[in-house]
């Protein structure tokens, strides 16, 4: 057997791992440990940068739709959002990217299910939900907090990030659910 | 010898010449992209589903919007400034909305026009009854140098494979964009849309 | 190789060619017929005959010029005119009833135009009265429950459009029947 078979064979081998390791990310780091972050501070993600400035619950809705806002029980989470995509983006997009659980008790709030309100604070209206990129908006996610509950005094949560790739739901790309990028630990006022 | 170095070299041509042509394939967003007629300000633009014509542009630090009544409404501010496109859209066989109405900025940015409703792009267009108004967008200042207009008939890029479009240079040059933001007023009112 | 060994594989690539394509072509096909509602079964009849699909007798009934009633209205797009236009239905059968009743309840009306430019019916309720006529393939009762109409029972249909004053006079109707996209196209 002669040198260049030895030379072809370990060619072969390498290039046939990167191949393989290129694409499924193999040849990145591990990923770190999700940090722990607190109010005002920020986490950017491949969409959206967002720190959260405000953490309320209260036992009328805070952002009523028509007339005297009804009773109830509502956690109502207050966000400086910046949009560093480029595409814009609405508050739906993040509130389906934030995972809530309130203390005491460590139960989950469905964020589909709970939610009751997402939109932009502007003009002292509730009526938009759109953020640009480029552009930050201050913004409030409403959610109710579910019967057997007790009143919520602390609220984590975790801010997941997206991804802008094709190929699962449909050929086209669109965006899908990243890693972990922060977990906040939240006080909640009222 | 020289067969063998003669062999590394091809391979070598070849390997690059494999990259060249993945790098050189058109992604499936490109190859489903909607298929566009491109146009200027003041030019009437004919695609498959609809004609277009913007008339004119304006900008403004807050918009607010006249409804088919007359009425209007408060003034809604912006993190950056409001681009107000006004044009002309008609249908060409079948009713629908132009509601993939975007500002592509410079940097490749797309901005979907605002969710506000009565505005050009949330109209029913019906074929042979043309409608006039106005289509917002919000954008930050530094990128109105180069933002060219793109119309399509979804504002979900899904349904708009291979669907029809309109490019539509704005002439936004540096000089021409400069001079609209320092005569930008605090507020323009827009709308309604109407039938001509 | 024999010749005939060459042809084989020739007439092989002919077939197996257009059945890889169809292979292919055919769910996008339905597909964009699902969306479009587009391609299903068409039945048309011309001249105020009548067509019948599925046990489903329709007849055109006519297409008049309308006028807005109150001047207080909101005015109508410069140069179209408002387009009434009655349609009949008559389930023949027991069975037909039955069957529309339950899967074809869905129907969308539309005129066209000679130009092949396609109009909605307008969701105006102040461009023509009503005059006891249903809005749709079905009427409804004090409950709002709907009433299937039984075999044999003419259900006559109104619905109104706003056209350009050049396809006024062309104006044919199409009724399209979901979820099975078909297609009843009724000329004057």
């Amino acid at each position: 057997m002669g040198p260049w078979a030895v030379v072809t064979g370990v060619a072969f081998v390498v290039a046939t791992v990167l191949a393989l390791a290129w694409p499924a990310g193999g040849l990145k780091e591990a990923a770190a440990e999700i940090p722990h972050r607190r109010l005002g501070e920020t986490t950017t993600g491949h969409r959206l940068a967002i720190a959260p400035y405000r953490v309320t619950y209260a036992t009328k809705d805070p952002a009523p739709v028509f007339g005297d806002a009804k009773a109830g029980r509502f956690l109502a989470v207050e966000l400086e959002v910046r949009n560093v995509s480029d595409q814009t983006a609405k508050v739906g997009d993040l509130a389906f990217r934030l995972y809530l659980t309130v203390s005491p008790g460590g139960s989950t709030i469905d964020r589909i299910r709970d939610k009751t309100a997402g939109f932009v604070i502007r003009d002292g209206r509730y009526d938009r939900d759109q953020i640009q990129p480029g552009l930050s908006e201050r913004v409030m996610i409403v959610y109710t907090v579910p019967a057997p509950l007790p009143d919520p005094t602390d609220l984590t949560v975790t801010f997941r990030d997206d991804q802008y790739v094709a190929g699962f739901s449909s050929e086209l790309s669109e965006w899908y659910e990243g890693p972990d990028l922060a977990i906040y630990d939240l006080k909640v006022d009222r | 010898m020289r067969r063998a170095v003669l062999s590394v070299v091809m391979g070598v041509v070849l390997l690059a010449a494999i990259i060249g042509v993945r790098r050189a394939t058109p992604g499936v967003d490109e190859r489903y992209a909607p298929i566009a007629v491109s146009g200027a300000l003041g030019e009437q633009v004919d695609t498959a589903a609809f004609q277009l014509r913007v008339d004119r542009l304006e900008l403004g630090g807050a918009v607010r919007i006249t409804d088919d009544y007359g009425l209007t409404g408060e003034p809604k501010s912006t993190a950056g400034i409001w681009v107000v496109v006004w044009a002309t859209v008609a249908a060409a066989s079948t009713s629908l909305q132009v509601q993939g109405a975007r500002l592509r900025t410079a940097d490749g940015s797309e901005y979907l026009a605002s969710s506000t409703i009565g505005t050009l792009d949330k109209t029913d267009l019906s074929p042979g009854i043309p409608a006039y108004g106005p289509i917002l967008f919000e954008i930050p200042p530094d990128r109105l140098t180069g933002a060219v207009l793109s119309v399509t008939t979804h504002s979900v890029k899904g349904l708009d494979l291979l669907g029809p479009a309109a490019d539509v240079d704005l002439g936004l040059t540096a000089s021409y964009a400069t001079g609209l933001l320092q005569r930008m007023p605090p507020t323009v009112t827009v709308g309604p849309v109407r039938n001509l | 190789m024999t010749w005939v060994r060459k042809a084989g594989y020739g007439l092989g690539l002919l077939v197996l060619v257009p059945v890889v394509i169809a292979a292919r072509v055919l769910p996008w096909r339905d597909k964009y017929e699902t969306l479009t509602g587009e391609g299903g079964r068409r039945v048309v009849a011309a001249g105020g005959r009548a067509a019948v699909l599925d046990g489903v007798e329709w007849r055109l009934k006519s297409v008049t010029e309308g006028r807005l009633a109150d001047p207080a209205a909101r005015p109508l797009p410069p140069r179209t005119r408002i387009a009434i236009v009655l349609t009949s239905m008559k389930p023949l059968t027991d069975q037909a009833a039955k069957k529309f009743a339950a899967g074809t309840r869905d129907c969308k009306f539309r005129v066209v135009d000679r130009a092949g430019r396609s109009w909605p019916s307008s969701f105006r309720g102040d461009l023509a009265p009503r005059n006891g006529n249903a809005g749709s393939c079905w009427t409804m009762d004090q409950d709002y429950k709907i009433v299937p109409t039984p075999a044999g029972k003419e259900l006559t249909i109104q619905t109104v459009y706003v056209v350009p004053e050049d396809a006024f006079a062309s104006l044919e109707v199409e009724v399209h029947l979901g979820p099975e996209s078909r297609t009843v196209r009724l000329t004057p």
